[in-house]
C-alpha cells in the first residue's frame, strides 16, 4: 500500500458488502466471496477514498484441509469478528458504526500486525459509478482507461445510501444521460470539516441500512443460509472449476446444515473468528523467520472448457470479459482441444476485442505477411548467403538445433517428419522478422510447444513472435536479461525464505546460476509436455504480476531448501540437484506455493523499491523510478521512423526496381 | 604422490555447438551413448573416479552450452578450470575453423598454464562426410602444444585416452607447479572449485578462489 495512505478518517461505511470484481491479486477474495465493508474514507491532503476491505483477515480456505469443518466455506463468509454484543447494536442502530475489527487507516493496532487487504480507490481517479442489479451492485469505473476499477454486491440492502452520501458530500451526480451512471464531480474541495458536516446531516440509521443480512439470519438462519448459497453459487458460475469444488461439497451436505444450524449461530453470534494465521498454518508449513504475514492457501482450479470460452463471446466473436478469461486460465490451465484457439489471444496474435470476422480479414494479412518474410530467405542466392556471415551462423544453429529439439515427441519424432521442416523454416523466417536477436539457442524449445499446439506454419510463427516479445531480453547478447532475472530471484528469495538465502550466501551460490535454465526457456526443459503448455499459459495470463516465474522459481527452491541444507550442498551440489530435478517437480503444487509466495509478498509492508518494481507495484518512492532507465539502457531505442525525405527517396528506389523486374519479365 | 590422493580435477569441455560436447561426457562417465539427444542449456557437470597410474583422482567434467551468446555465463567456470577439452567436429568444417576462436576465447579467460587436449569427434563418419583431415587436426594441435586425439561417442573410440591425457597432464602441471610453489597443491581444496588452476601468480588467497561468480 502506498504509505502516504495514513490516519485517515471514515466519513461513511457500509457493511456487508461482497467484492465481485476488482484487481486481478484479489482474485481470492473474489473467489471466496469474502464479505467486506465499504467506507468513503478522507485523507490529508484531501484525498478521499472508497475502500473495501474484508471483515476477517482475509483467508482463503483449502476445501481439502478442513473436512472437519464443513462449513467452513460458509463461515468464511458468514463468520466475522463481531460478538453478539455488536451484532445487536448493529441492529438496533445505536448510531455508531460497529467497528471492532482492525481499522484499515489503523493497522498497527491489529495483534497479528497484518494489513488488511484493501481495495481502494481515489474518488478523483475514478470516472463514474454504475449502479445495476436494482440498485444492489455499484461498479467504479477508472478515470484513465473507463475500465473497472471493481464492484461490489450490497449483501445488507442497496446502495442507495452509500450513493446518498457521496451526492451529499459532493463528489458524485447523476448522469445526464444514464439513470444508473453517477459522475464523478472533478476539482470539487474536499473540506473534511464541510464532509462531516453533510455526513452529519445524513440519517445514521438509513445508511446502515434495515433488516440487514444479520438480523434475518437470527430470524430465519436456515432460509438464508441456502439464500447465501444460492449467492454464492451465482458468485461462481463464471469459475465453474472452483465452483465445483467449493460448492458441491456444500450442497451435498445440505442435511447436515439443518442440524448444526444452531451451532453456527453460536459461531455467528458469539465466538470471534480464530486467527486465520493460526488455521492457515496449521496445514502450512512454517514461515521462515521473514517477518512476512502467512502464506496464504490457495485454490487451483480447472481447464478452460470449450463451453465457458464460448460464453465470452460475443454475438460477433469479440471476448467479452478479457481479464475474467486470464483469471479463469491462471487459475487452471485451458483445455487441451482449446488451446490452439485460445492462445492466439494470450500471445496477442489475435485482438482480444476484435470479431471473428476482423479475425479472418487479420489472419490474411498477417499470413501474406509471413509469406514475404519467407521469400526473403527463400531466394538467398548461394552467393548472398556465402558473402553473409551473420546469416550463415543464423541458419546454421538452427539447423543443428531443430533435428535435437522435442524429438522424443510424437510430434517430431522420425527422421523425415515434416514438421521438423515447419521448426526450421519458422526460426529462419523469425530470423528476417528480427535480424537483430536471430536465433539463439533456446528459442527452438520456445517454438516447438507452440507449433505442436497450433499445427500450422503460420498461426505457430505469429504465436511464436507474441511469446517472444515476452522473453527476448532472455536472448541479449551480453546477457543483461538473465542476469537482471538472476538479481531479482536473489531479491525475491531473500525476501520470502531469508533462512535460504543466507544458506545460498554461505554456499557460494547466490548467483543462483542453477536456475538460468528454468528462466531462459521457461521451464521446458523441468517439466514433461503438457505441464509444459499449462505453466505457460499460466504465465502468458501475467497474473498476478508478469514476473510470476520468478515467483515460481522462488517456489521450486523454497520447496528443495531441506534437501540442499540436510545435504550442505555447495554451490556445485545444488547445481547438479537442480538440473536433475528435470520432471521431478509437481507442477500444481508449485504453481499454489508460487501464488502463496507472492500474496505473502505482496502484503508485506516495507517492501524496497526493487521487489516492488518485480512484482509489478509503484516504488513507493517515484524518484526510485531512475532503475527503470537502468533496466533500458540495455536497448537502445533505434528511430525506425524516416524522414520524408528518406522515404521517398526509398520510395523511388522501390518503383525503379519493380520497373527493372517487370522489364525483365516482358522480355 | 601423496600430494595428488583423491584429488578432484577440473575439467571444461569446450567447443561449438552439436560437436558431441554433451555427449562425450556422457559417454566417458555413464559409459552410454544416446542418439537422440538435446542442445544443452546452461551448464551441467559429471564427475568420475579414475585411477591414474594407481592414484585415485576425481575428475569434474563440465559442460557447457555451445552458442557463443552464452560465453559471459561459461567464463566463470573457466576460472577454476585446470584443464579443457577442446573438441570439434570433424564432419563440419566450421567447427575446425571456430578453433582459433576458442584458443583465444580460453587465453583470455583461463589460467595461462591450463592443460589442453584436442579431440576431432565423429571419426566414425563415412569419408564423404568428412571435412577435416586428420592432419589439419594434428597440425593446429603441434601449433598450440596439445595433445590430439580424433574419437568417436558413437564407437567409443580414444574417450578414454583423451580424458586420461588430460589428468595425466593436469598432475604433471601441478608437480611442476608444486616444485616450484611449495604451498601449492598443500592446501586445502573443496570439492567442486579447487582453488588450483588459477595460475601461478593468483595463487593462495585469492578471495575468489571458492567462488563461481562473475
Amino acid at each position: 500500500m502506498d504509505d502516504s495512505f495514513e490516519n485517515g478518517h471514515e466519513i461513511s461505511t457500509n457493511d456487508g458488502i461482497l467484492l465481485r470484481k476488482g484487481p486481478a491479486l484479489y482474485l481470492p477474495e473474489i473467489l471466496q466471496s469474502t464479505t467486506g465493508t465499504l467506507s468513503l474514507v478522507h485523507y490529508a491532503n484531501n484525498v478521499l477514498c472508497i475502500e473495501w476491505k474484508p471483515n476477517d483477515n482475509f483467508l482463503i480456505a483449502d476445501a481439502d484441509t478442513q473436512v472437519q469443518d464443513d462449513w467452513s466455506f460458509v463461515d468464511t463468509i458468514a463468520k466475522r469478528t463481531r460478538t453478539a454484543s455488536e451484532t445487536i447494536a448493529f441492529n438496533t442502530s445505536s448510531g455508531t458504526i460497529a467497528h471492532k475489527e482492525p481499522s484499515p487507516i489503523t493497522p498497527a493496532t491489529h495483534q497479528n500486525q497484518i494489513k488488511p487487504r484493501i481495495v481502494r480507490a481515489k474518488i478523483v481517479d475514478l470516472k463514474n459509478i454504475e449502479v445495476y442489479k436494482n440498485g444492489h451492485s455499484i461498479r467504479l469505473v477508472n478515470k484513465s482507461d473507463g475500465k473497472t476499477h471493481s464492484e461490489y454486491f450490497f449483501q445488507h440492502g442497496n446502495a442507495d445510501s452509500f450513493l446518498r452520501t457521496l451526492k451529499t458530500t459532493h463528489c458524485l451526480r447523476p448522469s445526464r444521460n444514464n439513470r444508473n451512471i453517477y459522475e464523478i464531480v472533478e476539482n470539487i474541495d474536499y473540506d473534511k470539516e464541510k464532509l462531516e458536516k453533510t455526513f452529519a446531516e445524513l440519517k445514521i440509521e438509513d445508511i446502515k441500512g434495515s433488516g440487514g443480512w444479520i438480523s434475518n439470519m437470527v430470524r430465519n438462519p436456515i432460509g438464508h443460509t441456502f439464500d447465501f448459497l444460492a449467492k454464492m453459487s451465482d458468485a461462481y458460475t463464471v469459475l465453474p472449476g472452483v465452483v465445483q469444488n467449493v460448492y458441491t461439497s456444500h450442497t451435498t451436505d445440505t442435511s447436515s446444515m439443518a442440524t448444526s444450524t444452531n451451532d453456527e449461530y453460536e459461531v455467528l453470534g458469539t465466538s470471534p473468528r480464530p486467527s486465520s494465521e493460526s488455521s492457515s498454518n496449521d496445514n502450512h508449513e512454517k514461515d521462515t523467520e521473514n517477518n512476512l504475514p502467512p502464506r496464504p492457501h490457495i485454490i487451483r482450479g480447472s481447464p478452460l472448457t470449450e463451453k465457458q470460452w464460448c460464453e465470452f463471446l460475443s454475438e460477433d466473436g469479440r471476448i467479452t470479459d478479457v481479464e475474467r478469461v486470464k483469471e479463469v486460465i491462471f487459475r487452471g490451465g485451458i483445455e487441451n482441444s482449446l488451446r490452439s484457439e485460445v492462445w492466439k489471444f494470450l500471445l496477442e496474435y489475435y485482438p482480444w476485442d476484435s470479431t471473428k470476422i476482423e479475425r479472418i480479414e487479420h489472419r490474411k494479412e498477417k499470413e501474406k505477411e509471413y509469406f514475404k518474410m519467407k521469400l526473403q530467405w527463400l531466394t538467398m542466392t548461394p552467393e548472398q548467403e556465402k558473402n553473409f556471415s551473420d546469416y550463415r551462423d543464423r541458419k546454421c544453429q538452427i539447423e543443428k538445433d531443430v533435428k535435437r529439439t522435442d524429438r522424443t515427441e510424437e510430434f517430431y519424432q522420425g527422421d523425415d517428419n515434416q514438421n521438423l521442416g515447419f521448426l526450421q523454416d519458422i526460426l529462419m523466417t523469425y530470423v528476417m522478422y528480427n535480424f537483430d536477436l536471430g536465433y539463439v539457442q533456446g528459442m527452438s524449445d520456445l517454438l516447438a510447444p507452440i507449433l505442436s499446439v497450433m499445427n500450422n506454419e503460420v498461426d505457430a510463427f505469429w504465436c511464436f513472435v507474441g511469446f517472444m516479445e515476452l522473453v527476448y531480453t532472455n536472448f541479449d547478447m551480453d546477457q543483461a536479461g538473465m542476469k537482471r532475472q538472476l538479481q531479482d530471484l536473489n531479491y525475491l528469495t531473500a525476501l520470502a525464505n531469508p533462512r535460504l538465502f543466507r544458506y545460498f550466501e554461505e554456499h557460494g551460490a547466490e548467483n543462483m546460476y542453477f536456475c538460468f535454465r528454468w528462466l531462459l526457456v521457461w521451464f521446458k526443459r523441468e517439466f514433461q509436455h503438457s505441464d509444459v503448455l499449462t505453466l505457460w499459459e499460466v504465465l502468458w495470463t501475467k497474473l498476478p504480476c508478469s514476473n510470476f516465474h520468478l515467483l515460481f522459481s522462488v517456489a521450486i527452491l523454497d520447496d528443495q531448501m531441506n534437501i540442499f541444507i540436510a545435504n550442505q550442498f555447495e554451490f556445485n551440489e545444488i547445481l547438479k540437484h537442480v538440473n536433475e530435478l528435470s520432471t521431478k517437480i509437481d507442477l500444481q503444487q508449485m504453481l499454489k506455493k508460487a501464488e502463496a509466495i507472492y500474496y505473502q509478498i505482496r502484503r508485506a509492508e516495507h517492501l524496497s523499491d526493487e521487489v516492488r518494481l518485480i512484482i509489478g507495484e509503484e516504488p513507493s518512492n517515484l524518484s526510485a523510478s531512475k532503475s527503470d532507465d537502468e533496466y533500458d539502457d540495455n536497448f537502445d531505442d533505434v528511430s525506425v521512423e524516416k524522414s520524408p525525405k528518406d522515404e521517398a527517396n526509398r520510395q523511388k528506389k522501390y518503383e525503379e526496381a519493380c520497373e527493372r523486374s517487370m522489364i525483365n519479365n516482358f522480355f | 604422490m601423496a600430494l595428488d590422493f583423491a584429488a578432484t580435477y577440473k575439467v571444461l569441455v569446450l567447443g561449438d555447438s552439436n560437436v558431441g560436447k554433451t555427449c562425450i561426457v556422457h559417454r566417458y562417465c555413464d559409459e552410454r551413448y544416446y542418439d537422440t539427444y538435446i542442445s544443452t542449456i546452461g551448464i551441467d557437470f559429471k564427475q568420475k573416479l579414475i585411477n591414474l597410474d594407481g592414484v585415485p583422482i576425481k575428475l569434474q567434467i563440465w559442460d557447457t552450452a555451445g552458442q557463443e551468446r552464452f560465453r559471459t555465463l561459461t567464463t566463470a567456470y573457466y576460472r577454476g578450470a585446470m584443464g579443457i577439452l577442446l573438441m570439434y567436429d570433424v564432419t563440419s568444417l566450421e567447427s575446425f575453423n571456430n578453433l582459433s576462436y576458442w584458443l583465444r576465447n580460453i587465453q583470455e579467460n583461463a589460467a595461462p598454464d591450463v592443460v589442453k587436449v584436442l579431440a576431432g569427434n565423429k571419426c566414425e563418419c563415412l569419408p564423404a562426410q568428412r571435412m577435416v583431415e586428420k592432419e589439419r587436426g594434428d597440425k593446429i594441435a603441434e601449433n598450440f602444444d596439445m595433445p590430439f586425439f580424433e574419437v568417436s561417442c558413437k564407437n567409443n573410440i580414444n574417450i578414454e585416452e583423451s580424458f586420461l591425457t588430460l589428468a595425466r597432464q593436469i598432475r604433471e602441471q601441478r608437480e611442476h607447479r608444486g616444485e616450484n610453489f611449495d604451498n601449492d597443491g598443500m592446501q586445502e581444496r573443496k570439492s567442486g572449485t579447487g582453488s588450483n588452476g588459477l595460475g601461478p601468480f593468483t595463487l593462495g588467497n585469492s578471495p575468489d578462489s571458492n567462488r563461481c561468480s562473475c
